[in-house]
């Protein structure tokens, strides 16, 4: 949920283990709902409310893995990501020992924060990523975006929403950013969609892309 | 004061080389070049090797006043190198051997271009064995013989694992001064560890190419966007909604495409006549430091760290199998680095170095392997470096002894990481008034200046 949880979230999250209200210890469905439905973790549920230790950046594997859900998409195991995840600092399914991949210690330079995530997105690594985005949401013409053979993303709903800038952008924001995206930031976005003078399908491309890319986006919060 | 065009200082040289005779006047000229391309420029390059070097088979006992090679073999067990296989080299009278990969170590070792640093380790303050018997928690670094918590203290400098910064960071921070903005101090070839960063500044990471690629790196550069797309970013950028992580991702993706323009456009026209060993990593990443440092003036860099890292070492079985190969990468890269150096012009402003997290216990665990220990024995390499010799206290190889923290041949060190970089930091150019800075324990050890850099 966050990278930096309150020590009370966590006291919280431990209580839930030792007792998961019914006197069983170890009841990790309590803990896990512990985890995800603290007041802390629901805070900013309804967008304004982002405190400055929020967050926890996506590791790559959920990144590409929460793209292809939020757009309700298909990923069989034919697809084409392992080389881009190992690109991105993770190679999938072959960490470099067996403390995983990066270190839940790692204080995130120039902040007072942790953030493990951090430790593998390298400044190379970040590019890779935007990159893959690119090369992703490309098409041509058409709305189903493929990344090799195993991948799709549809995005047919969104085209006759290009024609106007703001509703697209409003429903982008539904679907990735649960309805919370600041309003410059939509503004923004809405003002590089109206500059888009190649066609409806490039339009949405380009919201996606610069959604996708955002450090907004890439920090879950 | 009438300052000469560049074209007249050229004229001028060349009817003084007429006037003087060719040699006398091309020799200043020479000199001039000498100057403007070798002094004031210092590089560090830190080879990582994680998980754990055996020391104990990197550099063995032959015959020294302390210890025959009889005890090195008693105590090893299975472990132990044949002494007609090992690489003799001498520390005065004294005579000790490199593992059979490390050929070229012991050549650089021979000419007086590497040093041996034994029995180096993490430290809060020199202790004893009795001392560490006493269970007191204060007085070691925390949580000894773990690979992260050890990995993150070398690399930080910090015995008590609570460091957020590295000691190659701090440094950097110390030495803004001389470098110019458009690219950092530090160089990752292979991921951003926490050595790397500063409270002020931030590290480049510069991975090596593909093998077979004709590429100097494998950096990525931002896919080319359209003007509003391009606009867009950018804009999105600049946003600060107040959320720290935000901002740190929003700071890494802008350093990336920055350095990625800066350098690759640079090293388009590099050509390193250097031959680097094909099928090693470690070669890979020191070949793309050395391209990296043929473009520091056009950088504008006049102080660099680079940090690489050699991952295999955790040695808990088929030592014998694993440590070698991996060994003779190290060595053979290690060369073809110092060859790359000289080939610059720059050997005698470069120095590379090893660490690791910890060294491993001398008695053997299973059946051919060892364990998590603590003190270890490092390289330090470069023309600078008062070679041929060792620096340190060579331990007494034997379980239970005085250099045992237990009774499995756990070094307990006798000099520290901190005095380690203290005297790369000070080679580098960092005040000794400064080193507290980089070194905050530094006042609790004897020395901060070891020798092995004059």
């Amino acid at each position: 949920m966050k990278s930096n949880p309150s020590p009370a979230y966590v006291g919280r999250v431990a209580a839930a283990f030792n007792n998961n209200g019914q006197g069983v210890r170890g009841d990790m469905m309590a803990t896990i709902t512990a985890v995800l439905l603290d007041p802390e973790a629901r805070a900013n549920d309804n967008g304004g409310s982002d405190q400055v230790s929020d967050g926890h950046l996506q590791e790559p594997a959920l990144y590409i893995a929460g793209i292809v859900r939020a757009f309700g998409g298909q990923m069989t195991d034919q697809n084409y990501f392992p080389w881009n995840l190992s690109q991105m600092g993770q190679d999938l399914f072959d960490p470099a020992s067996v403390f995983n991949y990066f270190s839940p210690t790692y204080g995130v330079p120039g902040t007072t924060l942790m953030g493990g995530e951090f430790e593998i997105h390298t400044p190379n690594n970040s590019i890779v990523r935007a990159n893959t985005m690119q090369g992703w949401f490309s098409q041509w013409s058409n709305p189903v975006q493929s990344y090799g053979p195993g991948t799709t993303v549809d995005l047919t709903a969104f085209v006759p929403l290009a024609a106007t800038p703001a509703t697209l952008v409003n429903a982008l924001d539904l679907t990735l950013t649960h309805g919370v995206m600041p309003a410059a930031m939509k503004a923004a976005i809405v003002t590089a969609v109206t500059a888009d003078q190649s066609g409806s399908l490039h339009r949405v491309e380009t919201a996606c892309y610069l959604i996708l890319t955002s450090s907004y986006y890439n920090v879950w919060h | 004061m009438y300052i000469r065009s560049r074209r007249e200082f050229i004229k001028d040289t060349l009817r003084s080389v007429t006037a003087l005779g060719a040699v006398g006047g091309l020799a200043k000229f020479g000199e001039m070049n000498a100057l403007a391309a070798g002094s004031g420029y210092q590089a560090l390059a830190c080879v990582f090797l994680l998980g754990g070097n055996d020391g104990h088979n990197t550099v063995i006992p032959i015959a020294t006043a302390q210890q025959p090679y009889s005890q090195y073999q008693q105590y090893r067990g299975g472990l132990a190198l044949a002494q007609n296989s090992l690489l003799q080299i001498s520390n005065g009278s004294y005579v000790y051997g490199l593992h059979p990969s490390l050929v070229e170590i012991q050549q650089l070792y021979n000419q007086g271009n590497a040093a041996v640093l034994a029995n180096v380790g993490m430290l809060v303050q020199p202790i004893t064995r009795a001392l560490y018997q006493t269970n007191n928690g204060a007085l070691v670094p925390a949580q000894l013989f773990s690979h992260s918590d050890q990995s993150t203290q070398w690399q930080t400098g910090i015995a008590s694992g609570n460091g957020s910064t590295g000691w190659g960071g701090r440094i950097s921070d110390l030495v803004q001064n001389q470098n110019s903005s458009i690219f950092p101090a530090v160089t990752a070839t292979s991921g951003c560890q926490v050595f790397c960063t500063g409270a002020q500044t931030f590290p480049a990471a510069v991975p090596p190419p593909s093998s077979g690629s004709a590429s100097a790196t494998n950096m990525a550069v931002l896919s080319g966007l359209q003007p509003q797309t391009a606009a867009g970013l950018q804009q999105l950028l600049s946003f600060d909604n107040g959320m720290q992580l935000v901002q740190a991702a929003n700071g890494i993706l802008m350093r990336g495409s920055s350095y990625a323009n800066t350098l690759t456009s640079l090293l388009a026209n590099v050509t390193l006549q250097t031959q680097f060993p094909a099928n090693n990593p470690l070669a890979a990443q020191l070949r793309t430091v050395a391209n990296i440092m043929a473009v520091r003036n056009q950088l504008g860099l006049s102080r660099q760290i680079f940090f690489c890292m050699l991952d295999g070492f955790d040695t808990h079985s088929a030592q014998l199998e694993t440590q070698g190969p991996l060994l003779q990468q190290l060595s053979q890269a290690v060369l073809a680095f110092y060859n790359a150096t000289k080939e610059l012009g720059i050997d005698g402003s470069v120095t590379t170095f090893t660490a690791s997290e910890f060294g491993r216990t001398l008695t053997p665990s299973g059946a051919d392997g060892s364990d998590h220990a603590w003190g270890n024995h490092h390289f330090i390499i470069g023309t600078g470096v008062k070679g041929g010799q060792f620096y340190g206290n060579f331990p007494l190889l034997a379980p239970g002894g005085s250099s045992d923290a237990n009774s499995r041949g756990t070094l307990i060190p006798t000099t520290a990481v901190d005095q380690y970089g203290s005297t790369l930091a000070q080679w580098f150019g960092v005040a000794p008034a400064s080193l507290p800075a980089v070194f905050p324990n530094i006042a609790n050890f004897g020395t901060n200046k070891l020798g092995f850099l004059g």
